[in-house]
């Protein structure tokens, strides 16, 4: 049995049909095309699959595809318009916050979100931001300065 | 294609469509945030034939705080929990483990009725709510009942629900002035399940312990009071030996056993230390130590 949903991805409009268990990670990747959403673990621990549902970061691997009906999801392709996400994608190039790359699609994602809801994070807050995002190459203290250096960037292009 | 034959969804957007669905198909499990029921189903843990989505039901997400009590819809994501219950310190305990629990991400879909009805020993909000004392409301083809959460659990997976209830809310109390509550836990590592967890409540008057609970979770079955630790505290003034005696007395009253996060031992001694800590910083936030 599968089901017709309807949602939005990346601001495209997808008419898809999904199975009852099937995860929005699988109908990204799988149907969709949307390879940015990396699968790593499969089971909520490394973050590589997070993206944004109705503006909120959550495991695609976990999410119900058929619960997405209606639904608003951005991956990281999606920021490719976004001017932050210039600078994002700058600061994480300059320290050296990406070595293997598997994590840094879900990561840009949660630093996304964080800069969305708080432009000027701690340093505690970073680290929250990404608790939920594995890294196994950089030790994250690099990921950690990009996102603050990303932030006070954006500042200074606002003011 | 997939080993089993894969289960039918619906999304329902009313509590009694839901439980027209449970009776229905006998094999049907309700679906709040997934963090559970979709890793088991993917691990082959379990083999539900039909999914019944509950996350478009308007009502179950809202939590509604008044003067005497909390009222948690059973959808109420950990995100939501902490965000509208942070302003009542006297719900510290609660508000301490949803944010505790899994990563932002896991955060933003976990929903308290998921926790429960998992009813891992582990699980995050029970054993606060057991200390603050809240029932769950359970709706089945008869209707509503409310059962207090210290008595839903029946083991490990298990609680009194039946295949055709659903658990609507969680209804907590607001204790009293003077009643502070917390809950502290151990893991191994940021993203991991309890070893241990402690709850306590505490209410004092005229500087004498009037009010307490002592709840142990991923010690035992199901979670446990430590019946004798609070008779140990009742009545008494807190003091450091008074504390140190309800912290050894609760570390033998835990039920542990031996696993992959833990010794049996090493749990209990987690048990004595948490407890003490946790006594002691409300003790001294209560002003009576
Ligand atoms: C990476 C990760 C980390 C985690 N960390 C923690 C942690 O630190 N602490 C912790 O306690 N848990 C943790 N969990 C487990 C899980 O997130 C929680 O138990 C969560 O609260 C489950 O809620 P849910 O809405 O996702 O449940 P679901 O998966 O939707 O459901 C779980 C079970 O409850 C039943 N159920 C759900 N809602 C109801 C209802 N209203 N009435 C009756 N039955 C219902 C379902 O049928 C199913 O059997 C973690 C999970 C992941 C993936
Ligand atoms: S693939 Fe989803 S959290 Fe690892
Ligand atoms: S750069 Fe390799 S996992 Fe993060």
């Amino acid at each position: 049995m599968t089901y017709p949903i309807k949602l939005v991805v990346n601001g495209r409009k997808f008419s898809p049909r999904v199975e009852g268990d099937e995860t929005l990670l699988h109908l990204l990747r799988e149907k969709l095309g949307v390879k940015g959403v990396k699968a790593g673990c499969e089971s909520g621990e490394c973050g590589a699959c997070t993206v944004l549902v109705d503006g909120q970061p959550v495991n695609s691997c976990l999410i119900l595809a058929a619960r997405c009906d209606g639904k608003s999801v951005l991956t990281v392709e999606g920021l490719r318009a976004n001017p932050q996400m210039a600078i994002l994608e700058q600061a994480f190039l300059e320290k050296g916050a990406v070595q293997c790359g598997f994590c840094s699609p879900g990561m840009i994602i949660s630093a996304h979100s964080l800069l969305q809801k708080s432009p000027h994070p701690t340093e505690d807050e970073v680290r929250e931001a990404i608790s939920g995002n594995l890294c196994r190459c950089t030790g994250y203290a690099k990921i950690v300065e990009a996102i603050l250096a990303a932030a006070r960037r954006m500042g200074e292009v606002e003011t | 294609m997939s080993r089993y034959s894969r289960p039918e969804y619906v999304k329902v957007l009313t509590v009694d469509d839901a439980i027209e669905e449970l009776i229905r198909n006998g094999e049907a499990y309700v679906v709040a945030g997934g963090t559970d029921l979709v890793v088991n189903m993917r691990l082959g843990r379990c083999a539900p034939r039909k999914l019944v989505d509950l996350s478009a039901v308007p009502q179950l997400s809202v939590v509604s705080p008044d003067h005497n009590s909390v009222v948690i819809g059973a959808t109420a994501t950990m995100s939501r929990i902490v965000e509208a219950l942070s302003p009542w310190p006297s719900l510290s305990a609660l508000t301490t483990a949803a944010s505790l629990l899994g990563t932002p991400q896991v955060r933003n879909l976990a929903t308290i009725g998921g926790n429960i009805g998992n009813a891992s020993p582990s699980a995050e909000l029970v054993g606060p709510l057991v200390a603050l004392g809240a029932s769950a409301v359970l709706r089945g083809p008869k209707g509503d009942r409310c059962v207090p959460i210290e008595e839903l659990f029946v083991g490990p997976g298990e609680t009194v629900l039946s295949k055709s209830e659903v658990l609507t809310a969680v209804d907590v109390p607001i204790p009293p002035t003077k009643t502070l509550t917390a809950y502290a836990r151990h893991r191994r590592t940021r993203v991991d399940l309890a070893t241990v967890g402690v709850s306590v409540a505490l209410g004092v008057t005229a500087g004498r312990c009037q009010h307490c609970r002592v709840v142990l979770t991923a010690v035992a079955p199901t979670p446990l009071r430590a019946i004798e630790a609070e008779g140990v505290l009742a009545g008494q003034k807190l003091t450091e030996e008074v504390i140190a005696q309800a912290a050894l007395v609760a570390s033998a009253e835990a039920r542990p056993i031996s696993d992959v996060r833990a010794s049996a031992d090493y749990r209990r001694e987690l048990v004595e230390i948490i407890t003490r800590r946790s006594l002691t910083s409300l003790a001294a936030t209560l002003g009576v130590n």
